[in-house]
């Protein structure tokens, strides 16, 4: 079995550099581009994402997730954390996304799209007020107050739904197995 | 409060921190309910189920420009070789929980282990060390030089704009601009308005022109642009204003997302502030692009 990037990089190998760059780039971009107000501090984010992700290779657990997802949590984090500091709030956009250039059908396309299926698979298992919460809180970018306000739903049900829909997403996903003893039923 | 409510609490501020981030004083909270809960200290789970939800959004991905590429190249040499001087990896997840985005904190990682088990390491790291060390002395620049190279830039601050001209200077240097006429949304109730968009997908900068738009009660109602984009399953809104005078208007378009495939601008009446979602129920004008 080839050895995850994020090891390599871990153990020192320098050619993975340039392989997490090239495989996992289109991805922090596309996230540092909805998520950043401009093309300009998304050029920022990314680079910033970068050096998070080298710092975090040696982190990286298959057992708990792919690394496609390691990577997206990681960009998301210096993401909001951006967003966070600059006192701004930017909507992550809608279920839809296209390419600007002519879409490349490699094998990182095709493991991405295996795993944002499960993910959308796994949303429409959820009950109808529990999906719609996740999909506009973390997708559409909407506060938990304004899905209230849009929705009419109260604000303490609107987060019990965030939390239990995460949660069931999580069980759905198989994320992080080897914790299965920390499994809530709140 | 009991131990499942603060086990709840904790769940809802660790959803919160995925999804948004905390506040500081949240942050506080979770540290102290961590420290009851702390199986959940080390905990990503959560984080990593957000991802996976963030991308399934993606059908597929857009390719990172090549400066950006080969500028994050760069950077990993320049981190690889700092992080070798100064033998330091910096622990993310208390750089986020401690609200600071550059904390730095020892710990063991990548050059330590690479150290413990290869004493070639050491003496390739310190050859390295030596040679770096060297070139810089030799290639360094007299000071009085550096100084002269690199005088105190003079930043004079000029004066923005008015809307018109900025309109105008948009017209004038975008290769990509659509100009389009505003129609009435419904034949049947005409509204008179008269005006025009203009929009530049290049630039991501806009401004709509209006005549007749009537003057609005603002403690009742404010106007607010959308644009309907392709690519997004809701219409993206570009601002609020309000028209406080007859006569013709200019306003910015303020979108919160990059436009990739604009079909429709238009405007609404909506509540004062405006809205987040808008059900469309009082649509004034529309701007269609052309097929």
């Amino acid at each position: 079995m080839t050895q995850a990037i994020l090891h390599r990089i871990a153990s020192g190998d320098k050619t993975a550099v340039q392989d997490c760059i090239k495989t996992y780039g289109g991805l922090v971009w596309s996230l540092a581009r909805r998520m950043s107000p401009n093309t300009d501090e998304a050029e920022d984010a990314v680079q910033e994402i970068f050096i998070d992700i080298w710092k975090n290779s040696e982190r990286f657990d298959e057992n708990q997730a792919s690394e496609t997802t390691f990577i997206a949590m990681i960009a998301r984090r210096r993401l909001i954390d951006r967003l966070r500091h600059s006192n701004r709030r930017i909507s992550a956009g809608s279920l839809e996304d296209v390419t600007t250039e002519p879409a490349n059908r490699s094998d990182k396309n095709l493991q991405l799209s295996v795993e944002a299926k499960e993910a959308a698979r796994a949303l429409h298992q959820l009950r109808p007020e529990q999906r719609q919460v996740l999909e506009l809180s973390i997708i559409q970018g909407l506060s938990h107050q304004e899905i209230s306000d849009t929705t009419g739903i109260p604000l303490g049900t609107v987060k019990t739904h965030a939390r239990r829909g995460l949660l069931q997403v999580r069980e759905f996903l198989g994320i992080g197995n080897s914790n299965i003893e920390k499994e809530v039923t709140v | 409060m009991n131990d499942l409510e603060k086990q709840e609490r904790l769940l809802d501020l660790l959803t919160e921190e995925t999804v948004y981030g905390l506040s500081a004083e949240n942050k506080r909270e979770l540290e102290d309910l961590l420290k009851i809960f702390p199986e959940w200290k080390e905990d990503e789970t959560l984080a990593l189920t957000a991802a996976a939800i963030t991308m399934s959004g993606f059908k597929t991905v857009e390719t990172m420009p090549n400066h950006l590429e080969a500028k994050i190249l760069a950077n990993s040499e320049k981190f690889l070789v700092q992080q070798k001087e100064n033998g330091r990896v910096t622990d993310f997840r208390a750089e986020s929980k401690s609200d600071s985005a550059a904390a730095a904190e020892t710990g063991g990682g990548f050059f330590e282990r690479l150290f413990k088990n290869n004493w070639l390491g050491w003496a390739a790291a310190a050859a390295a060390c030596i040679a770096l060390a060297l070139n810089l002395w030799l290639t360094r620049a007299p000071r009085d030089e550096i100084i002269v190279q690199n005088p105190p830039v003079q930043i004079t601050p000029t004066p923005t704009p008015a809307l018109n001209q900025q309109r105008e200077q948009l017209l004038a240097s975008a290769t990509d601009e659509v100009q389009l006429a505003w129609t009435d949304f419904d034949p049947k109730r005409p509204r008179g308005i008269q005006g025009d968009v203009v929009w530049s997908n290049a630039e991501q900068k806009g401004f709509v022109r209006f005549r007749n738009l009537p003057v609005n009660d603002q403690t009742k109602e404010t106007y607010q642009l959308w644009v309907f984009d392709e690519t997004q399953q809701k219409p993206v809104s570009a601002g609020v204003f309000d028209a406080t005078q007859a006569g013709e208007i200019i306003v910015p378009l303020d979108v919160s997302l990059r436009i990739q495939k604009p079909t429709m601008i238009a405007i609404t009446a909506e509540k004062p502030g405006g809205v987040v979602v808008s059900e469309l129920g009082k649509v004034i004008a529309v701007a269609k692009v052309a097929a």
